[in-house]
């Protein structure tokens, strides 16, 4: 019987505090890093991301099921090219980090 | 007392022995300076600034002093001193006032930290300021100059001081940096206006130096409510707009158009987003100053295009 090798799962984390600041009816915020000082534009969805995740670390598929509220019905099925497109997002401007477990 | 009731040789005087103390809004210049035309060009420009006692506390010591040796002769250089240390690399001897210009701007963006500092024109009407920041080349100073002339009060040309406790912006009032095509622009626009020669071949291109008004010296020392952060747009042939602007992205631009938020920390951010909160962001663009003027106006009143 060959055993195949399980993937290793990528859990996510935030890289440390932030403040943010948001705007009524507008879709960007505005995101520093308490760690950098770096400050960032932010998508509204890549916002909730960042605050999804926290210190602990989450799997792309917990992400998924708890922004899933967030999301039209219609569009669920791209949650989880959203969750992927921010987490790239987040990790390309150090915000987030992955680690593989 | 003020520049204009020196006499010409008693401000080359006080240049040439490094005591001539200018306030310049919240701060103290000490100038020193062996170039005629500087002194000629200061006399001119600076005329309505207050000239103070001696003895007076300096922020800032500059100099913009003669290269010695063979570039004292041929092809005459200067160099500018801050602090006694010299700083930056020397240029051609004729653009000795622009260079104590630039000098004195990077003295106050490179080292008064008690404001954020934005590269920003301000002007102000009935107690409201608006911030235009702006990367270099979208006009702003053109724009200012334009509404300057027809009545707005200026606090700056290029640095905005905000002060992150009370919330109210400062300015220095200094001489208006035109460059290139927007100096005729200007010329015919205001004819009154004072400018020096334009000079030609610096890093920024033809610049000319303008006298800022009067009155706008004379009240340097009244900071302004920000009211608007206005992005201006110079467009050829369009119709004058002024739109509503992301505060996100106004938000975004004013650190980016900052000299020393990286230096403020959250301080900054927070600061950043209560302006922004604040104000009312818009995006404004142009094709004359005419209708700059009167959109401006109007915007004043509480209306907008």
């Amino acid at each position: 019987m060959i055993l195949k090798e399980s993937q290793p799962v990528c859990h996510y984390r935030r890289t440390g505090a932030i403040r943010y600041r948001m705007w009524a009816d507008e879709e960007f915020a505005v995101v520093y890093s308490e760690m950098s000082g770096d400050t960032h534009l932010l998508d509204s969805f890549s916002l909730e991301v960042l605050n999804c995740l926290g210190m602990e670390p989450k799997t792309a598929r917990k992400l998924e099921g708890e922004l899933s509220s967030l999301i039209a019905l219609e569009d669920q099925e791209r949650l989880p090219s959203f969750v992927e497109s921010s987490l790239l997002q987040l990790q390309s401007v150090d915000l987030v980090t992955a680690t593989s477990l | 007392m003020k520049v204009s009731e020196l006499s010409p040789h008693g401000i080359a005087d006080l240049l040439a022995h490094g005591d001539l103390l200018v306030k310049l809004g919240p701060f103290v210049a000490r100038i020193k300076s062996d170039v005629s035309t500087l002194a000629a060009d200061l006399a001119s420009i600076y005329d309505d600034f207050q000239v103070q006692p001696p003895g007076t506390f300096a922020d800032f010591h500059v100099e913009v002093r003669r290269e010695r040796g063979l570039r004292r002769w041929i092809k005459p250089q200067v160099r500018f001193f801050f602090d006694g240390r010299p700083s930056f690399i020397p240029l051609p001897a004729t653009q000795a006032f622009p260079m104590l210009e630039w000098g004195l701007n990077w003295c106050v963006a490179a080292h008064c930290h008690q404001y954020l500092i934005f590269h920003a024109a301000v002007i102000e009407k009935g107690g409201l300021a608006v911030l235009m920041p702006a990367p270099p080349g979208s006009g702003k100073s053109t724009l200012c100059t334009g509404l300057v002339m027809r009545g707005w009060r200026l606090l700056s040309d290029e640095l905005a001081l905000y002060d992150m406790d009370s919330g109210l912006v400062h300015g220095m009032s200094r001489p208006i940096n035109l460059k290139n095509e927007s100096i005729a622009v200007i010329r015919k626009f205001a004819p009154q206006a004072v400018m020096t020669k334009p000079v030609a071949d610096t890093t920024k291109g033809t610049v000319a130096l303008m006298r800022p008004p009067a009155e706008s010296v004379a009240r340097v020392d009244e900071p302004a409510h920000p009211a608007w952060i206005v992005l201006p747009k110079y467009v050829a042939e369009s119709k004058p707009e002024m739109r509503p602007y992301s505060k996100a992205r106004t938000a975004m631009l004013l650190a980016e158009q900052s000299f020393n938020y990286d230096l403020q920390g959250l301080c900054g951010f927070n600061a950043i987003g209560d302006l922004v909160s604040k104000c009312e962001c818009l995006q404004f663009t142009y094709n004359s100053l005419d209708d700059a003027e009167r959109a401006f106006e109007r915007l004043n009143k509480g209306h907008k295009e």
